[in-house]
């Protein structure tokens, strides 16, 4: 658990995921610690759930984004989760992404977790 | 006059019935008198006789109404003048500061008014004394209004005389047939707030056809001096107050240095100088050798005169002064003669003196006099200073004599040096604090220090005995109702009590309780308790009673000094208390902070008032210096400013009042900022040599009226005064204030003003607060030396208005989130809006506190909205340098995030900072 002036974030091992969990909101002030504490965890998989998010700036997303291309260059993934009636969805959307980019649920971005490493292991 | 018009024409018509009915007699007696003759004859004649009696009865009533009409018509008219005259002489009083002021304007205006002389007089105890007097320069009011006055006086109501005209004036061309006509005086009784006497009289002489008109004139004219009276003799008494505080506190510290009588007279000539203002101040004082002259302020005559030619004149007036017991004064030739012998008298008047007082000392210790080039009457106050400064002469004089005396009989002399220096000791430590409670504590400290193993101050007050100091260990609670019965004792009885008990061991101790004597009674008790054993010698009762009487004194005079701060402080808060008058469409707050380093007042003041053109007037004004004559003159001339500006426009107000000051001296050279608030936002506004105002508006730009500007009052140097116009739209405010809150002694005023305009750019937000947040952020952390204020006035808005403003943090950026959030849910704004105008002012908050201060922590960002008719208008503010300009790669998110969910996106950049407009349409077309 990370507090900081606006950002809470609880972390609990799901298998080899590590499933974090946002609450809070994502601006400025925060948007570096997010990216240090996504790429500082030890899993192949993160899951960021910002379903209970109350706001995200696009330096959010761009810290997100930059702890993607990390993970990935490490051989690791970033998987979002962000129902489609949350404002993360909605910040998201109006930054231009996919809606496919985000899960609507941690289960889902486990499922697909475990669909992927069916495949890798298939 | 109706009525007398009825009941004249009753009259006639009365008068025509009986000349009808005398006519009709007539005829019976004519045909009485003829038998034979026929009757027809007769009865013609009785008819037309009839007929005639009627016309010439109503011919002379009618004429008689007609007359009486034009009268009525008169009467009016005159009424009519009598109040405007009555208006603009109450007008004119406002501007009068003392008794003469009062008297001068209001003889002349009596003159103008028609009056063929008038003259003033006021009540001095039980004589009567002119100020003033005006009109025919034939009229010696010794000779025509002396008696009425002095009847008017005595009884307290108005008085009418006839006299000859010869009587009342003297003749030009010897005595002539003015002796047959007569003139009527008229005096009319000043009131007195209290009943009783009247304090002065109006006197002027009327001829008979304006007798009823004039005395309805001198009358009302009698009952606004009342008033302005009152007025001028408040002045004059706190004026009189502070001199005697601020002289018997410097006696007081003179005379402790003084060791031998010449030093007494030296500092007793330097004390009268100070307090009375006389031309020449003169003190002989008994010294072992006979009697030592000190003499000051040598500006009589032409030229000064040596102390050799004045030599014969002090010591007649060392005669007259030994002569008699009490003070003397004595004005004019003749009454200097009567005091001094006709010899002096005659070298007197060569010198040009023309007014002498007298104090001789108690015990044949010497004489304090006074000579004045001027009429100079002590008032009763005055009267009581000199008392005063005698008596502390007198005693002054009394201790240097036993000094002297000792430095013959040695060992006396080295124990009463030891305590007078000691006595000394406690006069110069008690006269370093200021309130009485400070110096309660200092004597107490002293005294167990030295020679008392416990000592205790009580003052006492209407509500009994109040202990403000102790030092040492104090009685055993079982002691105490002894204790406080000796206090009361004391206090009652007014002399040193002893008690003993088991604790206060009479054989070992000495507990003693001294009296603390004041000007007016007692004060309060000083307890002394000397343990024996081990313990101090026991104090000399001498001694004891030297220390008491002198810290009476010392304590006295804090106590009186006290008094008249709180005096001050509240005719300041008086003068700026209450909250102003609430005005239509305009928020108006008012704030003032008093310097805290200076105990006393100062003259900074603000006002607010509505005006008859339907604008508002806003003032803030400084008047130079503290205390209670600055708080007077604030007084003065915050009440002119409120008079005057009905009539003028700001820079004609300015003139008017430098008019003002030259009868106040004390508000000379005050400054001043009035502005007129016009309900349409139209600004008229004018500066005499004070800081400019300031405009704020709903997004924090700021923008100093800099036009307008002239020399603070009364300046010689002044030049034309100028006002200038501008606007206040809505929502923008408009901030007067006095340069304490700007000015520091050790940098530049640009950059206090700077520091001002980012305050008000802060707090802005909350109108109610924003005087004293300002306030606080502007003086916070600093010695205050000089008190400040500032006036608010801010437009309502027709709008929904929404103002944040924070420093360059990122940390800020959630608060401002919140209180926008809060903002648009209060006036219905759907989420999804809410979510964009959200993310649209964060990010432009966020780039000014990245980009424009570098997050430095220091910079101001100002956020505002407007909400109107369903359109929502932001801007996003900051008056830092953009540094990257063309930011590189992923610095491209934010710009087209916000315009996704922005109808309008202007970003104006500039050298002083940079401003982002933003516009959300219809909410729901927002969001797709």
């Amino acid at each position: 658990m990370t507090p900081t002036h606006e950002l809470l974030l609880s972390t609990k091992l799901v298998g080899d995921a590590r499933v974090v969990q946002a609450v809070g909101e994502i601006d400025l002030s925060s948007a570096d610690l997010l990216e240090t504490e996504l790429v500082a965890l030890d899993t192949p998989l993160v899951v960021l759930d910002l379903g209970l998010l109350g706001y995200l700036d696009s330096w959010g997303i761009r810290a997100i984004e930059r702890a993607m291309r990390r993970l990935r260059a490490d051989r690791r993934a970033l998987l979002l989760v962000a129902p489609d009636d949350t404002v993360a969805a909605w910040t998201f959307r109006t930054a231009g992404f996919d809606r496919e980019l985000l899960c609507g649920s941690v289960d889902d971005a486990l499922a697909l977790v475990g669909a992927r490493a069916e495949r890798t292991r298939g | 006059m109706k009525r007398r018009i009825a009941r004249s024409t009753a009259v006639g018509v009365a008068l025509a019935v009986l000349v009808a009915l005398a006519a009709v007699g007539m005829a019976w007696l004519v045909a009485a008198a003829k038998p034979d003759s026929d009757g027809l004859p007769a009865a013609i004649l009785a008819s037309g006789l009839l007929l005639a009696g009627l016309i010439l009865a109503f011919a002379v009533s009618r004429q008689s109404y007609e007359r009486r009409l034009v009268e009525a018509h008169r009467a009016e008219r005159v009424a009519r003048e009598r109040a405007t005259f009555l208006e603009r002489h109450a007008s004119g009083l406002v501007l009068a500061t003392t008794e003469h002021d009062v008297a001068e304007h209001t003889t002349s205006d009596l003159v103008r008014a028609g009056v063929d002389a008038a003259a003033f007089y006021v009540r001095r105890g039980d004589r009567v004394h002119l100020l003033a007097e005006a009109g025919d320069a034939r009229y010696q009011a010794d000779a025509w209004a002396e008696p009425a006055a002095r009847e008017a006086i005595s009884t307290g109501v108005s008085v009418e005389h006839t006299m000859p005209l010869g009587a009342a004036r003297a003749p030009r061309h010897g005595p002539g047939d003015e002796a047959a006509r007569t003139a009527t005086v008229l005096a009319a009784a000043i009131p007195t707030p209290a009943a009783g006497r009247a304090r002065g009289v109006v006197v002027a002489s009327a001829s008979a056809r304006e007798l009823e008109d004039t005395r309805l004139l001198v009358a009302g004219v009698a009952g606004q001096c009342g008033v302005a009276l009152e007025r001028a003799r408040l002045d004059a008494l706190r004026h009189v107050a502070r001199r005697r505080t601020v002289t018997l506190q410097s006696l007081g510290a003179r005379l402790s240095e003084a060791m031998v009588p010449a030093d007494v007279a030296e500092r007793a000539v330097a004390t009268l100088a100070q307090a009375l203002d006389p031309d020449l101040a003169v003190a002989g004082i008994e010294g072992p050798d006979g009697l030592e002259v000190r003499v000051l302020r040598l500006e009589l005559g032409v030229g000064h005169v040596p102390v050799e030619a004045l030599s014969p004149v002090t010591a007649w007036l060392a005669r007259g002064a030994v002569a008699d017991a009490g003070a003397v004064e004595a004005h004019g030739a003749a009454q200097i003669a009567a005091v001094l012998g006709p010899e002096a008298a005659a070298e007197l008047e060569h010198l040009g003196v023309l007014s002498l007082i007298l104090m001789p000392l108690r015990h044949e210790a010497g004489y304090l006099g006074m000579l004045f080039k001027r009429i100079r009457v002590l008032g009763a106050a005055e009267r009581q200073l000199l008392e005063e400064i005698s008596e502390r002469v007198t005693s002054a004089v009394e201790r240097t004599s036993l000094f002297s005396l000792e430095q013959d009989a040695r060992r006396r002399a080295e124990r009463l040096e030891a305590s007078v220096s000691f006595v000394s000791l406690v006069s110069e430590q008690l006269e370093r604090a200021t309130t009485a409670k400070d110096r309660a504590k200092r004597l107490t400290d002293l005294l167990t220090e030295s020679v008392a193993s416990f000592s205790a101050v009580h003052l006492v007050d209407d509500a009994g005995a109040e202990l403000v100091a102790q030092s040492g260990r104090a009685p055993g609670r079982d002691d105490e109702p002894l204790w406080i019965a000796g206090v009361r004792a004391a206090v009652a009885a007014g002399k040193a009590q002893v008690f003993d008990s088991p604790a206060f061991d009479a054989a070992s101790s000495q507990a003693l309780v001294l009296p603390l004597t004041g000007r007016n009674g007692p004060i309060g008790a000083l307890t002394v308790w000397i343990r024996g054993e081990g313990g101090p010698e026991p104090l000399p009762s001498s001694l004891a009673d030297e220390i008491a009487s002198r810290a009476a004194v010392l304590l006295d005079n804090a106590l009186l000094y006290e008094h008249e701060r709180d005096a001050s402080h509240a005719l300041q808060l008086g003068l700026l208390g209450g909250k102003p008058p609430s005005f239509d469409g305009v928020d108006v707050n008012g704030t003032y902070r008093a310097g805290t380093a200076a105990l006393e007042v100062g003259g900074d003041w603000y006002d607010a008032f509505p005006l008859p053109s339907g604008a508002i007037g806003l003032v803030v004004g400084d008047v130079v210096g503290h205390g209670l004559e600055a708080a007077v003159a604030m007084g003065q001339l915050r009440g002119a400013v409120s008079a005057l500006a009905r009539s003028y426009e700001p820079a004609a107000l300015l003139e008017r009042l430098d008019e003002f000051v030259e009868n106040v001296p004390s508000a000379l050279a005050a400054t001043l900022a009035y502005a007129q608030l016009f309900p349409d936002g139209e600004l008229r506004y004018a500066c005499a040599g004070h800081p400019p105002p300031l405009v704020v508006g709903p997004d924090g730009a700021t923008d100093f009226l800099w036009e307008g500007r002239s020399a603070p009052l009364g300046s010689v140097l002044g030049g034309a005064r100028t006002g200038a116009t501008g606007r206040l739209r809505e929502g923008e405010m408009l901030l007067l204030y006095t340069d304490g809150l700007v000015e520091r002694r050790d940098e530049r005023l640009d950059v206090g003003l700077a520091r001002l305009e980012r305050a008000a750019t802060l707090h802005a937000g909350g109108f109610e607060a924003l005087g004293q947040e300002v306030l606080d952020a502007l003086l916070k952390g600093r010695p205050q030396d000089d008190d400040a204020c500032i006036l608010a006035a801010r437009r309502a808005s027709s709008s929904a208005l929404f103002r944040h403003a924070f420093v360059a943090s990122p940390s800020e950026l959630r608060g401002l989130r919140d209180h926008l959030r809060t903002w648009l849910g209060a006036n219905g704004v759907d989420q999804e809006a809410t979510w964009g105008a959200v993310l649209a002012v964060s990010e432009a908050a966020a780039n000014a506190i990245e980009h424009g201060y570098d997050s430095d922590g220091v910079g101001v960002v100002t956020v505002a909205g407007r909400l109107r008719d369903g359109a929502l208008s932001l801007t996003v503010r900051d008056a830092g340098g953009w540094r990257d300009e063309h930011a590189p790669g992923d610095r491209g998110r934010g710009l087209p995030m916000m315009e996704s969910v922005l109808d309008e996106l202007a970003v104006e950049r500039a050298a002083n900072g940079t401003l982002v407009r933003m516009r959300q349409g219809t909410r729901a077309e927002t969001m797709s």
